[in-house]
Order: C-alpha cells, then sequence, then structure tokens
C-alpha cells in the first residue's frame, strides 16, 4: 500500500516536471487567468453596482468565490476522459492494462502533477498579482471556516476525479467519443454553480441540481469558507460528498467489471 | 476571378468530405450546440437576480454574446485551420506546397482548409440572435435588417484579421506566436459583457487597439435602439463595416509581407 502511493507520488512528480519544458505556455496561462480574473471581477462590480450586498451575499464574499474558484479550477481541470478515449481507439489501453498500477491512479497522478504545476506557476501568480494591483478582498475568514473549507474542497476534488474517471471508462462503448465530454461539461458547468455561484440560481434550476453531486464540487466548499453553510449544514454538505464519493465508486466497480470483458484491442 | 469555380470546388469538397460521415457530423453538431446553447443559457442564469448590467439587461447581453459567437463562427469557416496550423506549416515547411499553386495562395488555403463544422456554430448564433430580437420585441425594417447583414460581415472581417493578425507574425518569429494567438482569444472573452463594465482605459484598447468592441457592443446601440451616453462618440455606433474592411485591409497587406518574407526551412 506505502509502496503503491510513493509509486504514484512518483508519476505525480513527474508530470510536475515534465511541464517545466512548457515555459513559456505557464507564462501564456498566467496572463490568461490574470485577464479571466479581471473579467469576472468587472462583470461582478457592475452586477452590484452601489449594493453591498444582494440575496444576503456580500460583494466582498462574491470576490472570495471568483478567486478560489479560479484557484480551485485549475487543480481539478481534467482531460482524463479524453486520454481514456485516446487509448481505448488507439489500442494503447492493452499496454496500461498489463502495467503492475492502477490505471485509474496513473491517469488521476499524471493529471494532478500537471495541475500542481499550473497552480503553481500560473493561476496563483496570477491571482496574487491581480490582488496586489487592485486590492485584497476584504473578507475575514475564522479558522473553523478556513478548515471546513480544507475538508470540503479535498473532498470535492476527489469527488470531480471520480466522476471524470467514471466517464473516461464510458469510452470503452463508445470509443473516442469527445463529445460525451463537451455534453458533459456543459451539463456541470449548468448544475455546479462555478461561473455564477448557486446563490443566484432561479429556484428550478436549484431544485434539479438538490438531486446532482455537482454543487458539491466546489461550490459548497467555497460556500464553507465564507461561512455561507454552517454547523450542522456544513456537516450534512460533506456527508453528502463522500456519499456521493461512494455511490460513484460503487458505480466505477461496476463498469469497470463491464468494460474488463469488452475490451478489444484495436490494432498493435 | 477565372479560377473562381476552383475555389468554390475546394469548399464543396471539403463540405462533403465532412458531411460523409452524417452520425459524427450529426454528434459534433449537437455537442456543439449544447455547449453554445449553455453559454447561452448561463447569461441569463447570471442575470437572473440582478435583473441588468451597467444597464444591459439579460436578453441584451445575450444578444451581445450572440453577435460574438455569429461573426466568429463566419470568420472560423475560412479562416480557423489555416491560421490556427500556420506556425507549424512554416515551421516544417510545409508551406512551400501553397507557393507552388498557380493561384492566390491565401484564397487557395482558406478554400482547401474550409471548415465545415461551424455550419453548427452559425447556426446557433442565428438562431439565438433570433431569440433575442423576438424576446426584446425589436421590429427591424428593411434598412435594419441590410444593417445587421453588414454589420455581420463586418464583424467577421474583424474577427477574420484576428486570426490573421494571430498568426501570421510566425512568417518572422519561426519558433512561436502561439502567444498572439492565445492573446486573442484572451480578449475575445471581454466582448462577452457590455465593455461598459470595465475602466475606461479597457474600453478605449477594445475601441482603438484591438477593436473588438466593435463586433458587438457599438452595433448593438443600434439595433437595441440604446441611447448613446456610454460611448465615447455617437457615430461609432455605425462603423463596423468600415473598421472591419480596415483591419482587413491590413490584415492582407501583412500577410503578402510575410510571404515575400518566407523563407523554406527545407527539410
Amino acid at each position: 500500500m506505502l509502496q503503491a502511493s510513493m509509486l504514484y507520488a512518483l508519476m505525480l512528480r513527474c508530470s510536475f516536471r515534465q511541464q517545466t519544458a512548457y515555459r513559456a505556455n505557464s507564462l501564456l496561462l498566467l496572463c490568461g487567468s490574470f485577464v479571466k480574473l479581471f473579467i469576472l471581477v468587472s462583470v461582478w462590480r457592475g452586477l452590484y453596482g452601489d449594493n453591498a450586498s444582494i440575496n444576503g451575499i456580500a460583494y466582498a464574499e462574491v470576490l472570495l468565490f471568483v478567486i478560489v474558484n479560479l484557484l480551485a479550477s485549475t487543480l481539478t481541470a481534467s482531460a482524463i476522459g479524453g486520454r481514456m478515449g485516446e487509448k481505448v481507439s488507439s489500442g494503447a489501453i492493452g499496454v496500461d492494462l498489463l502495467r503492475p498500477a492502477s490505471l485509474k491512479f496513473t491517469l488521476i497522478s499524471e493529471q494532478l502533477g500537471e495541475n500542481a504545476f499550473r497552480l503553481l506557476f500560473s493561476t496563483l501568480p496570477a491571482c496574487l498579482l491581480y490582488m496586489a494591483l487592485l486590492g485584497w478582498p476584504s473578507s475575514s475568514i475564522g479558522a473553523a471556516q478556513a478548515a471546513l473549507f480544507a475538508v470540503g474542497i479535498t473532498g470535492g476534488i476527489i469527488l470531480i476525479y471520480q466522476i471524470h474517471y467514471l466517464l473516461g471508462l464510458t469510452s470503452f462503448w463508445t470509443g473516442n467519443s469527445y463529445y460525451i465530454d463537451w455534453f458533459m461539461r456543459a451539463f456541470i458547468e449548468l448544475f455546479a454553480g462555478t461561473f455564477v455561484p448557486l446563490w443566484f440560481y432561479p429556484q428550478i434550476l436549484l431544485n434539479i441540481g438538490q438531486y446532482l453531486p455537482f454543487r458539491l464540487m466546489t461550490f459548497e466548499p467555497i460556500a464553507l469558507l465564507v461561512g455561507n453553510i454552517r454547523g450542522w449544514e456544513a456537516a450534512g454538505s460533506i456527508a453528502q460528498q463522500w456519499g456521493w464519493i461512494a455511490v460513484l465508486w460503487l458505480a466505477e466497480r461496476w463498469v469497470w467489471r463491464k468494460a474488463q470483458s469488452k475490451v478489444f484491442v484495436q490494432g498493435g | 476571378m477565372r479560377s473562381l469555380p476552383l475555389y468554390w470546388r475546394f469548399i464543396s469538397i471539403s463540405v462533403r468530405a465532412k458531411t460523409e460521415y452524417r452520425t459524427a457530423f450529426a454528434l459534433t453538431f449537437l455537442a456543439r450546440g449544447i455547449v453554445w446553447t449553455t453559454e447561452f443559457a448561463l447569461i441569463w442564469v447570471l442575470l437572473y437576480t440582478f435583473k441588468s448590467i451597467a444597464g444591459w439587461t439579460s436578453y441584451e447581453v445575450m444578444f451581445l454574446y450572440a453577435l460574438q459567437l455569429t461573426t466568429y463562427s463566419l470568420a472560423a469557416f475560412f479562416c480557423f485551420h489555416p491560421f490556427t496550423k500556420l506556425s507549424y506549416k512554416i515551421q516544417s515547411g510545409e508551406f512551400d506546397e501553397l507557393l507552388t499553386k498557380p493561384i492566390n495562395p491565401l484564397l487557395y488555403l482558406m478554400c482547401r482548409e474550409f471548415s465545415a463544422s461551424y455550419v453548427a456554430n452559425v447556426t446557433f448564433g442565428i438562431a439565438f440572435l433570433s431569440i433575442c430580437i423576438y424576446r426584446l420585441e425589436l421590429t427591424l425594417g428593411v434598412s435594419d435588417v441590410l444593417f445587421l447583414l453588414a454589420v455581420l460581415a463586418g464583424g467577421a472581417l474583424i474577427q477574420a484579421s484576428a486570426f490573421m493578425y494571430g498568426a501570421i507574425p510566425s512568417f518572422w518569429m519561426v519558433r512561436n506566436t502561439s502567444i498572439m494567438e492565445m492573446l486573442m482569444s484572451d480578449f475575445r472573452s471581454f466582448i462577452r459583457y457590455p465593455i461598459s463594465i470595465y475602466p475606461s482605459s479597457v474600453q478605449v484598447i477594445l475601441t482603438l487597439l484591438v477593436p473588438f468592441a466593435f463586433i458587438n457592443f457599438y452595433p448593438a446601440h443600434y439595433f437595441l435602439g440604446r441611447d448613446d451616453s456610454d460611448l465615447f462618440h455617437p457615430l461609432l455606433v455605425y462603423m463596423t463595416p468600415l473598421v472591419g474592411v480596415v483591419l482587413f485591409g491590413g490584415a492582407l497587406l501583412l500577410w503578402r509581407a510575410g510571404v515575400r518574407r518566407y523563407h523554406s526551412t527545407g527539410s
């Protein structure tokens, strides 16, 4: 177990190091993140106008949401679905299945390494630069809130990777079907509250979203951070996360068992 | 002009190549449609609680999005593949092939690499425009419709120029110009929202330096019948076709200079 986790840590470090080859790229991503942040902050300033608070949500809380969300989304970006699809349609999956390491954790460690690099060298500097130039959000965060956030975002990240991997597994049936990726990304975007926080959503969409795991990915952890979800509700949010993780894990096991009997390696 | 039917053949061949695989084409169409529809709907969601941003209501901001999407897709038909792959072609020496044909290399490139799949984007763009016009209860007369067509054409020229200004520097800097391309796409995201929400320095940049505001913000004032208090000058509303032609003319000159500069890398 310990050996295995060291193996995955090593994979993570390798893919992190690989990214250093694309230094110009991270500068670009830094600029891109800065622009994104600039636009989003302008939008929220425009929306709030002279109001200090709307629907009980203060402007400073929304700013914090925008920044933390940008950071979290770097960490949770994933091309796992597309990579699985490529492996299946090229036949490379055959080699991967022979390796004495789990395909799931290999893919996830590689993705995490890449994301950690982006976070450290593009998004985080962009956020710091933005705040240094244009001011820090003035919001007080207690230690308890920060701790809840740490727990929540960890669960959220596990949940996201679980969803992406499960989606990737569908490529055993569909071949390289990037449109499933697109479709799901749109669907997640609509219900996760990553672009527009769910505080401002119409009730119908909220009702549907209640039955889906996507709001637990980054929105609710951030709500924990700004203190919008407290006490028993906070515990409920984290419990729901782990409930979904368990459900998706069981689903993954089932799909994986079906998938193995489905593999026919194409070409060699 | 004699070779016009030839260019048309290039386009029709690439359309046929795409539509040959009907299911794949339909699924791509659907997937893109869902993505654009979600983006479109998210603007509505964004403004659901707030009702307006800088005095623009939800369907007015969605109108901006629709103009952006439609003009981008019109330009992408001819420009996406030719110019996103240009730096690779120059690096590998593949560009030589274009110069050996006895026809205009730019037209040849644009027509040969015409991407039929942008039909989906254009269809959805026009559908979104119609939805906004319907929901905003705009009545467009004949001259308004003609101006709308001119704005779409002018906007498409601006978008095409953005592709070209992003890619053509590869003739001089063989190594890498993805920088320019990235900056262009970052700049494009500014015009998703009315530019009056940004500080005036950014508005000046989007008007003079990277004049994306002419794609949607300025002409939208005309169609939505907005008062011009948030404009630098009321005449800007009518300038889109002119800006498009001027920018595109500049891009053509730059292209010509680039081709003249081109030395094959050999290989």
